[in-house]
């Protein structure tokens, strides 16, 4: 079809501000809209236009549990990487203070790390390890073993999956080197209860949704130890 | 929405999605709250589509009858104040009718012909001459 047509674009966007379009037609006008100024000048004209048949219906407050539904949806999953350059140095020195650390725990007092209590290995489509999720006190420990390469302008989000629930993301994953993701309670509530954790392909910065939009490229179950 | 429930599921979506996409937002195009009103009637289309393709047993039905005002008395609530309602005032009837009924309701061209009981075509040909004429007297 020929988007250029004065016409069409104007009966387009009309019909996409008053929401008849189908749902397909609708994305696919998105779609335009996102390489196209003019066509999103146009659309906000019928917008602001249509926008007053709604300025006046009547208010109502926003449910105490519907806001922290919300909230538990946005509230910030900052993934923690070890800042490399800055702190090669004490970063080696501490490698090697750990590992002989852990050597007198794992030979005097503990058969293995005490710290954690649940772990993961997702697999790929084919069963291959792809990552090592390890989890910490309040923290997973993220660690890549065989990721596929992304794309700059995507991300690998991490996912809990609750049985029959829906996806509880859980930050982004590292595609380079190890990485921590800090848990609110929550989170760490969740971690005690039967759990599939899933990578998926999503945009940069994370799935605008908060929920997956792209595939599922890594899958495991949650264990404890 | 007609049932609370549908409308909360709606309300957190697109709050969580205003909040994903709020660096999507140019405000040279339009006024944040149209932004936020047209994220969020995109999602309760969706919605009700997705509903109206899964009726509701006859009990439900009943049980959800909408004390809402309807869209014709949503729109002559706000006549005279508007730029918009001056010009939706000049449309002929069918003209103004689907475009209101279409735009409270969430009809797709097909459901509104179903809804309006006139063929598709016409209700078509009102919406599109009622936008132009819409959109000069807008201008003007």
């Amino acid at each position: 079809m020929n988007y250029q047509t004065t016409t069409l674009r104007r009966a387009l966007a009309a019909d996409y501000a008053i929401g008849l379009m189908p749902a397909t037609a609708r994305r696919r006008f998105d779609g335009l809209l996102l390489e196209d100024p003019a066509l999103r000048v146009e659309l906000g004209h019928w917008q602001d236009a249509l926008a007053t048949l709604t300025g006046e219906l009547p208010e109502h407050p926003v449910p105490d549990h519907v806001w922290a539904g919300i909230q538990a949806r946005i509230e910030p999953q900052v993934l923690h990487m070890p800042a490399k350059k800055a702190f090669r140095i004490s970063w080696r020195l501490l490698a090697a203070a750990c590992v002989l650390g852990a050597a007198l725990l794992v030979g005097v007092l503990y058969p293995r790390d005490p710290g954690v209590t649940y772990n993961a290995t997702l697999v790929n489509a084919s069963q291959q390890p792809a990552l090592r999720v390890q989890a910490v006190g309040d923290r997973l420990q993220v660690e890549p073993l065989a990721l596929a390469a992304v794309e700059p302008a995507r991300a690998l989000q991490l996912w809990a999956i609750p049985a029959g629930g829906k996806p509880i993301s859980l930050g982004l994953v590292p595609t380079a080197g190890k990485g921590q993701i800090q848990l609110n309670n929550a989170q760490k509530a969740l971690l005690s209860t039967p759990l599939t954790l899933a990578v998926s392909l999503e945009p940069q910065g994370g799935s605008p949704t908060g929920q997956p939009t792209g595939p599922v490229l890594y899958q495991g179950k949650l264990a404890s130890l | 929405m007609g049932r609370p429930d549908l409308a909360e599921e709606v309300l957190q979506e697109a709050f969580v999605r205003i909040w994903y996409n709020a660096s999507r937002y140019e405000a040279h195009l339009a006024a944040p709250m149209t932004w936020m009103v047209n994220i969020t009637r995109n999602l309760a289309i969706d919605q009700l589509r997705k509903h109206r393709e899964h009726p509701l047993a006859d009990g439900q039905q009943d049980a959800l009858l909408d004390d809402s005002p309807s869209a014709h008395e949503q729109l002559d609530r706000e006549r005279d104040t508007h730029a918009l309602n001056r010009c939706l005032d000049s449309l002929d009837g069918m003209q103004r009718q689907s475009i209101s009924v279409a735009y409270f309701k969430g009809l797709s061209c097909a459901e509104l012909a179903a809804h309006m009981a006139a063929p598709l075509g016409s209700v078509k040909s009102w919406i599109r001459r009622g936008m132009e004429r819409l959109r000069r007297c807008l201008e003007s």
